[in-house]
């Protein structure tokens, strides 16, 4: 009896004292990753926790509302320890001191060579781009660069030359798309267009850019003269005087017919101004039995020397009231670690690295991604993560800016002039 | 025996009136210990500002003296003077030139503040270090040969001097890993495992973070706060502030007694009242005919007392006490703040931008430096530099001034004193102490309500004392209706009253501070022009529901027949109303499409062009009523079905007798017997069309050129995408009472016949 009595005591003594000691620090990770990346995300996360038993970490995909969530699960004092941002809403969390500052952390992390922690890996503009000062805000994920998307099938049939790799001129851009737009029926509409208008916002700035203008000043704290300066109507006016040409669908007409997507899809438009992630569709629509065969090209420049584009990224960030902040950047480190973008970018294609070792081998094994990443060496940060006025203040402007020429009919530059007024308000009322 | 009863009832009374101010008192002392340790982080934030100031006047020591290694040792004793410990030259090669002093480090070359020195592109660095024992100040420089210059010096004085006006409090330095540190106060053995806790909690947050210990069995809060390294990137100490928490006890002390008083005076009070207005003064035979007049109003009376005082209490001396406590805080660091900034101006004024804001990190204050009037800098933003009000002084002495001022709204506690030409204002952000009243003053409100209740449920007991079996029902009736009432106040009446709270601040979930700004948000609704647009489409919109409520009621009547098919068409009609919103809405994105969709295809065979209905500002509007009209036609149909089976058939026979046809009938008998449904058709469907959200925010999200934004679509996007609660909540109310006015006249334009049908 007293044996049995000592037996059950040590053992409950055994369980408490394996429950202390085993007791694992849980870190919760959020992100807006669906399916394919998702499962990605889960085994990164897994060889984590292998290979740091003492965390146990909570997978917490949200699919809709992304923000709202985690600002109010950060203002209610339960943060989620890793959270994946937007460039573009990095400086609104900085300003409200949403954000833990990475860089004295990873300096120690790094000297324990802890995976993810030295930054000399990564591309420096996407490092930059997380960046304020001496501050660093956010891990980069991966990245994706804006270019020119193009079916060679549909070159081939209508005997276009390619772009060039290295670079191409408007001159050039012009000719391909008058090309590609062709009436098949003879009704005296075409059928085939050369592109499909870039009128969102996330494309037309690195256009811009490449027109040779500027959207903000060097500090971001005027628009006025710059957004509508006289290049940037110039090189507004130079697309939109092709979409009159008839070398891009209507917009109303392309929405009509499912969007641009769908018509590259079919090839009934040659080219597609977007950012890198639009790789993974096209492959989607390839294994679907599509009939395209990719090329990429870099944006149209008005001065071949003048090479711009601006390269899109989001990061893993640590909100600044979590509890455990070194688990927490060493989970953030790990997830932008080689480990994490080999399994990310070379295994499941998801976009390019932000490793440049990774990124080498992504070059190397898909000629698309090789012109992207050769990008990288010129591409610029996105206004975006520099300037809280962006997000949502400057995209929303701008799309009104459009309607307003596209739907009711202003002159670009009664439109131009309109934006960059409204922003200089928003500004100087310090609306964001 | 029923006087008896009465005096028991009358005293739980007074004793839960008594024991409601003190359950409160609990949360108040909880609430108070931990404004005692925000200020405490204040203070230490201060100390560790004097920390830096005192490495970066150590730097400027070393960057004025002549970078020769033959006068390096002369200049060093003298500048240092008291306070040098060493002087040490290396050479480009890492060897050490010559060395003296006490202390001396002898491992400096291996460490990595050696490195870092390397990397500073000659700029003096300091940092906190430790040799043989003793804990110093290292400054170092890289001079232009490659060579290496180091200075040691005691930072005792710094210690001491930080401590003036501090009081009974201890201040010392914990030097080392959070888990293996050098100190030489006595509680750090006592307590070692707490504080290496807290050092470990601090160095992860980044912040100042404070817990309570028994130092020397004396009931203390201890705050910490880590000190990096030259570059600003490891920990290499941690600074620690020792104060005994009756220090801050006063306060609270104050608070008792103000609480037994007012408890004492409450209860009794309330004692008296009960008794002189229900005491029963019949026989006791006659009791059961005792009836008191107006009980609830003199129950409400006796209980009044107690509510004015705790009113009192939570909106005056609550936040005047606790006010005071913040005041006080400045109080004790103004004499060290004004003479370090003085001591250290030519430093602060080499590079205001880059050290106002260095400075702004430790201590956490915002700094705006005037000269000439003007501000000459400031780490406060432009845009909230505009919003800074005038100081109201509060605390004056020769040397500095404490007042409040507000930027954008929010409070702060200020310090300002001159230097030279320059006028420094030092602002403390009280936030903290702000929603610390707030919530309390909630529970105040919770209290006053609780009273209220309780007010009501004496005065009933004591005014039925001689009718058991009436007390007994209402007890029954009460337990039946609860849970309703429970859900009504929890679900409905508690978060309107939540958000007309809200409407009058501003509200952000994310942002702390939420500061009163009376009727602000309402004011600035008036200048948004977007939501008087958003009202126009909303009025606009609303016009459907008529139309709809035209075809709902011919649909009734068509299907208002026996018989399986008319069954059939009602299920078909109201299938509308059961399926997922947003994935019909999908499917009128398609037929609304310009080349492809349905619509088009049809008009085409009138001859009617092309309409780009949902990208078009002319037609989106528009084709969102249509898609309601449709979605609501099942739900409209339904009650017009009800309504017109309420009607007798003899009506009609009686009519068709006197030679009425149909078209008559209807006009005389539906319309006129279908008023009281019509109008609960068309006061919910208006209070419906005034909410829509679903196909907005799924097919134009407010496009194209705002045509389509309303009301509730603004609403949720101040509410939700720029997380701006109070204004979302000042538009609400707005709406809603636009609403109630609009039902108003709807009932008046029915007449009274049709609302009475309601009663």
């Amino acid at each position: 009896m007293k044996k049995n009595v000592l037996f059950v005591a040590l053992l409950v003594l055994l369980l408490v004292l394996s429950a202390t000691l085993f007791a694992k620090t849980q870190l919760r990770v959020t992100t807006w990753a669906g399916g394919e990346e998702a499962a990605l995300d889960e085994a990164i996360i897994a060889e984590f926790m292998a290979q740091n038993p003492e965390y146990e970490v909570i997978y917490e995909p949200v699919s809709s509302n992304y923000y709202q969530k985690i600002l109010t699960d950060i203002g209610a004092g339960t943060p989620p320890d890793v959270v994946l941002l937007d460039a573009e809403m990095v400086p609104r969390y900085v300003e409200g001191d949403f954000l833990t500052d990475l860089n004295p952390f990873l300096n120690r992390l790094a000297r324990e060579n802890v995976a993810g922690a030295d930054l000399d890996g990564f591309f420096p503009v996407l490092v930059d781009i997380f960046r304020s000062g001496r501050s660093l805000y956010a891990i980069p994920k991966d990245t994706s660069p804006v270019g020119v998307f193009y079916n060679k099938v549909m070159f081939d049939e209508l005997g276009v030359p390619y772009p060039p790799e290295e670079g191409w001129t408007w001159e050039e851009f012009e000719e391909t798309a008058r090309l590609l737009s062709v009436d098949k029926d003879g009704d005296g509409q075409n059928d085939t267009w050369g592109f499909s208008f870039p009128s969102w916002v996330g494309v037309m700035v690195p256009l811009l850019w490449a027109g040779g203008g500027e959207i903000f000043d060097a500090d971001f704290s005027h628009v006025e003269g710059y957004l509508n300066s006289e290049t940037n109507l110039e090189t507004f006016n130079y697309f939109w005087d092709l979409l009159q040409k008839g070398y891009a669908p209507d917009p109303q007409e392309a929405s009509a017919l499912g969007g641009a997507s769908p018509l590259f899809y079919t090839s009934r438009i040659g080219m597609i101004i977007t950012g890198r992630w639009f790789n993974i569709s096209v492959k989607n629509q390839i294994a679907q039995g599509a009939n395209i065969r990719l090329g990429a090209a870099t944006l149209p420049l008005k001065d071949i020397d003048n090479k711009e584009t601006v390269t899109y990224a989001s990061g893993w960030a640590v909100p600044s009231n979590v509890a455990d902040k070194q688990g927490a950047i060493k989970l953030a480190a790990w997830l932008g670690s080689e480990y994490a973008q080999r399994k990310r970018c070379l295994e499941g294609g998801l976009a390019i690295s932000a490793q440049q070792s990774i990124a080498e081998l992504q070059a190397s094994s898909d000629a698309v991604d090789k012109v992207f990443i050769s990008m990288l060496d010129f591409a610029r940060v996105p206004p975006g993560s520099q300037t809280k006025f962006y997000r949502p203040k400057f995209e929303e402007t701008w799309a009104e800016a459009f309607d307003r020429i596209y739907v009711a009919g202003n002159t670009v530059k009664e439109a131009f002039d309109w934006a960059a007024q409204t922003m200089e308000e928003f500004i100087e009322l310090g609306e964001y | 025996m029923k006087k008896r009863m009465f005096w028991i009832i009358t005293l739980i009374a007074s004793i839960c009136v008594f024991s409601g101010f003190w359950a409160l008192y609990s949360v108040v002392a909880e609430q108070y210990a931990q404004n005692a340790i925000t200020n405490e982080k204040f203070l230490v934030r201060n100390a560790n500002l004097h920390f830096d100031l005192l490495a970066a006047s150590r730097n400027q020591l070393l960057a004025e003296m002549e970078p020769e290694p033959a006068s390096f040792l002369q200049d060093a004793r003298a500048a240092a003077g008291d306070t040098f410990r060493y002087a040490l030259f290396v050479d480009p090669d890492g060897t050490v030139l010559w060395a003296e002093g006490q202390h001396l480090p002898g491992d400096f070359t291996a460490t990595i503040f050696y490195e870092t020195l390397y990397y500073s592109y000659g700029d003096p660095m300091s940092e906190i270090a430790l040799s043989d024992g003793t804990i110093h100040l290292q400054t170092g420089q890289v001079l232009d040969d490659g060579s290496v210059a180091l200075l040691g010096t005691t930072i005792d004085g710094f210690l001491s001097q930080t401590m003036e006006g501090f009081g009974e409090r201890w201040l010392g330095f914990f030097y080392g890993a959070h888990d293996d540190f050098t100190s030489d106060a006595a509680f750090a053995r006592e307590s070692r495992a707490q504080l290496s806790a807290l050092f470990l909690k601090s160095m992860n947050s980044q912040r100042p973070e404070s817990t309570m210990l028994n130092a020397d069995g004396v009931r203390s809060i201890f705050t910490t706060v880590p000190l990096y390294d030259a570059d600003r990137w490891d920990v290499k100490a941690y600074l620690g502030l020792l104060t005994p928490y009756s220090f801050w006890g006063q306060g609270l002390s104050q608070i008792r007694a103000w609480i037994t008083v007012v408890s004492l005076l409450s209860a009794l009070l309330s004692l008296l009242l009960l008794s002189f207005f229900f005491f029963p003064r019949q026989a006791e035979a006659s009791l059961e005919r005792n009836t008191v007049q107006k009980p609830l109003l003199k129950g409400f009376l006796a209980f009044l007392p107690a509510v004015l005082l705790a009113l009192l209490f939570f909106s005056v001396h609550i936040p005047r006490n606790l006010e005071q406590t913040t005041e006080d805080s400045w109080s004790i660091a103004a004499e060290q703040v004004v003479s370090h900034y003085t001591e250290n101006a030519a430093w602060i004024t080499s590079d205001l931008d880059e050290n106002l804001r260095q400075m702004k990190k430790t201590s956490g204050n915002d700094i705006t430096v005037y000269r000439n009037g003007q501000v000459e800098r400031s780490t406060i933003s432009d845009r909230m530099l505009k919003r800074l009000s005038a100081e109201q002084p509060l605390v004056r002495t020769a040397k500095y001034e404490i007042g409040n001022v507000e930027i954008n709204r929010v409070q702060q506690k200020s310090l300002s004193f001159s230097v030279g030409d320059r006028r420094f204002l030092l602002t403390r952000d009280v936030t903290d102490m702000n929603n610390t009243v707030l919530s309390l003053q909630f529970y105040g409100v919770g209290l006053v309500v609780i009273l209220l209740l309780a007010s009501l449920m004496f005065a009933f007991l004591l005014a039925n004392i001689g009718n058991p079996v009436k007390i007994k029902k209402a007890a029954i009736g009460y337990a039946f209706l609860a849970p309703a009432l429970i859900h009504l106040v929890w679900w409905a009446a508690g978060p309107m009253a939540f958000s007309l709270f809200l409407a009058f601040r501003r509200w952000s979930v994310v942002d702390p501070a939420k500061p009163f700004v009376g009727l602000g948000n309402f004011a600035e609704l008036l200048r948004d022009g977007p939501f008087w647009n958003a009202l126009k489409n909303t009025a606009l919109y609303s016009l459907h529901v008529p139309l709809g409520m035209a075809v709902s009621l011919l649909l009734a009547m068509a299907v208002n027949k026996a018989g399986k098919v008319a069954i059939l068409l009602r299920v078909l009609y109201y299938l509308p109303v059961v399926t997922a919103g947003v994935a019909t809405t999908i499917v009128w994105r398609w037929i609304f499409n310009r080349d492809f969709g349905m619509l088009n295809y049809f008009l085409g065979f009138f001859g009617i062009s092309k309409i780009a209905w949902l990208d078009s500002p002319q037609f989106a509007l528009g084709a969102i009523m249509l898609i309601s009209i449709w979605g609501a036609l099942g739900s409209q149909m339904l009650i017009f079905l009800a309504g017109l089976q309420g009607i007798p058939k003899e009506f009609y026979d009686a009519a068709s007798v006197d030679g009425a046809n149909k078209f008559r009938g209807f006009r005389y008998i539906t319309l006129p017997l279908l008023k009281p449904t019509s109008l609960f058709v068309l006061v919910t469907s208006v209070i419906g069309s005034f909410q829509v959200f679903t196909p907005i925010y799924v097919l134009t999200q407010g496009g194209p050129l705002r045509s389509t934004d309303v009301v509730f679509y603004h609403i949720w996007e101040a509410a939700w995408v720029e997380m701006r609660m109070g204004y979302a909540a000042a538009q609400s109310w707005v709406l809603f009472l636009l609403l109630a006015l609009l039902t108003v006249l709807e009932f008046r334009m029915f007449g009274k016949d049709s609302w009475k049908a309601y009663k």
